[in-house]
């Protein structure tokens, strides 16, 4: 039986820190835009939302010329909101889980193919590599790991931006996404090498990352 | 289970094309038709006048039978599938007149869900004087229920303020700024739009 899931990509931000003048989404990563990226990866996964805010006709006209069978939801209010606002936007009326990804995420191809294959709900991170973190803090249960708290001050992981959680749980709640997260805590931990694209050296190190085939 | 009703855009949305503007191509008075509505958007024409003056265009400068174009168009069949499925929530509504509409929808079996602007036509089926001109973002101000807009018309029911959602569908074109600043949802697939209605039933 299939799976009822519903990917949600928020890229309504306006990616300030990076001091671009593009949304993150856009950013073009060894020949293409990093959404085209994720879309790549996500192959043929049947219903997929992207948050679109600033920028918002560019990154439909990119993603339609890939993909028309995407449902674009807009946070016409970006500026003043946070992922977690147009998560939450997207996840109205989704199937019975939601995958959430940021747009500003760069993922291994190896651990998005683990992803889409696991069907239960999950928090992901790596290895700690951001100067400015939030942690995660977990414990282990008859072998697998929980993360049982977001933390700015320490944990074992880097808390990546990518969940997958019931819908019928993420009906309110503002901020950021781990901040929906948070009241549903343990939750298992998956861990996904990521590349998160805030600074100008981010992006640098997501570039060599791909042409490097992935590898650390 | 929700309590939506469904409020359909007919022009680019139920037909997939703009019948209308294909006729003023065939007419040649695509420049007429501009310039009417760049006065509409400089609000220099009313709505009201400016549906007037468009049909009457085209009933000076069109021989061939408007309705019989309609009843030719190419028709979003999964949608009127989805609102025959689910006639008791669905409105069509449309600022065409009716005398060129009667053929198409009796074909669509969609007559009893669609509300039209009005028209007397003449012996030629032009329109010789039109009665009333249906504003969809007025008659959606007056929904009591909660509703959901489909359309991609910057004068149509997709800018209606007060619906829950605002859905964006404009298959293989466009969206205009307009639209796009007011729209809640954007879908391009027919087939992911009726299955995201679905979800809304």
């Amino acid at each position: 039986m299939d799976f009822s899931r519903t990917i949600i990509i928020s890229c309504a931000g306006m990616g300030n820190r990076l001091g671009m003048e593009t949304t993150k989404a856009l950013l073009e990563i060894d020949g293409k835009p990093l959404i085209i990226h994720t879309l790549q990866q996500l192959g043929h996964e049947p219903d997929i939302r992207i948050v679109v805010g600033y920028q918002a006709d560019k990154v439909i006209d990119v993603v339609k010329d890939f993909r028309s069978d995407v449902v674009f939801v807009f946070n016409h209010n970006y500026m003043n909101t946070g992922t977690g606002d147009s998560v939450l936007l997207a996840a109205r009326h989704s199937n019975d889980y939601i995958l959430s990804i940021d747009g500003d995420l760069l993922v291994h191809p190896d651990d998005m193919r683990s992803i889409l294959e696991c069907h239960n709900e999950f928090v992901g991170g790596n290895p700690i590599e951001s100067d400015d973190p939030w942690f995660l803090q977990t414990y282990i249960d008859d072998e697998i790991e929980f993360v049982s708290a977001f933390s700015k001050c320490m944990g074992q992981y880097e808390w990546n931006g990518i969940t997958q959680i019931k819908s019928k749980k993420m009906l309110k709640g503002t901020g950021h996404v781990f901040h929906l997260i948070e009241p549903h805590l343990p939750m298992e931990f998956k861990l996904i090498r990521t590349r998160e694209i805030d600074t100008p050296n981010d992006y640098e190190r997501a570039i060599s990352w791909v042409k490097n085939h992935y590898n650390e | 289970m929700n309590d939506f009703f469904f409020l359909f855009d007919l022009n680019t949305t139920i037909i997939k094309s703009d019948v209308l503007n294909v006729i003023a191509e065939s007419a040649g008075i695509c420049d007429q038709f501009n310039d009417l509505y760049e006065k509409l958007e400089s609000n220099k024409l009313s709505f009201k006048d400016y549906l007037n003056a468009k049909y009457r265009l085209i009933g000076e400068n069109y021989s061939d039978s408007v309705e019989h174009d309609f009843e030719k168009a190419e028709i979003s069949s999964e949608i009127v599938e989805f609102i025959r499925a689910h006639k008791e929530r669905c409105i069509i509504l449309s600022d065409i007149p009716d005398i060129w509409l009667h053929r198409l929808l009796n074909l669509l079996m969609l007559s009893d869900v669609t509300i039209c602007s009005h028209a007397v036509e003449d012996s030629y089926s032009r329109v010789q004087k039109l009665i009333s001109i249906i504003d969809e973002r007025i008659y959606a101000s007056q929904m009591v229920q909660p509703f959901i807009a489909v359309g991609s018309d910057p004068y149509g029911i997709i800018m209606a303020p007060n619906a829950t959602i605002r859905l964006c569908y404009t298959g293989i074109n466009a969206a205009s700024t307009k639209v796009l600043e007011k729209a809640t949802h954007l879908i391009h697939n027919e087939h992911k739009l009726v299955e995201f209605m679905e979800k809304l039933i």
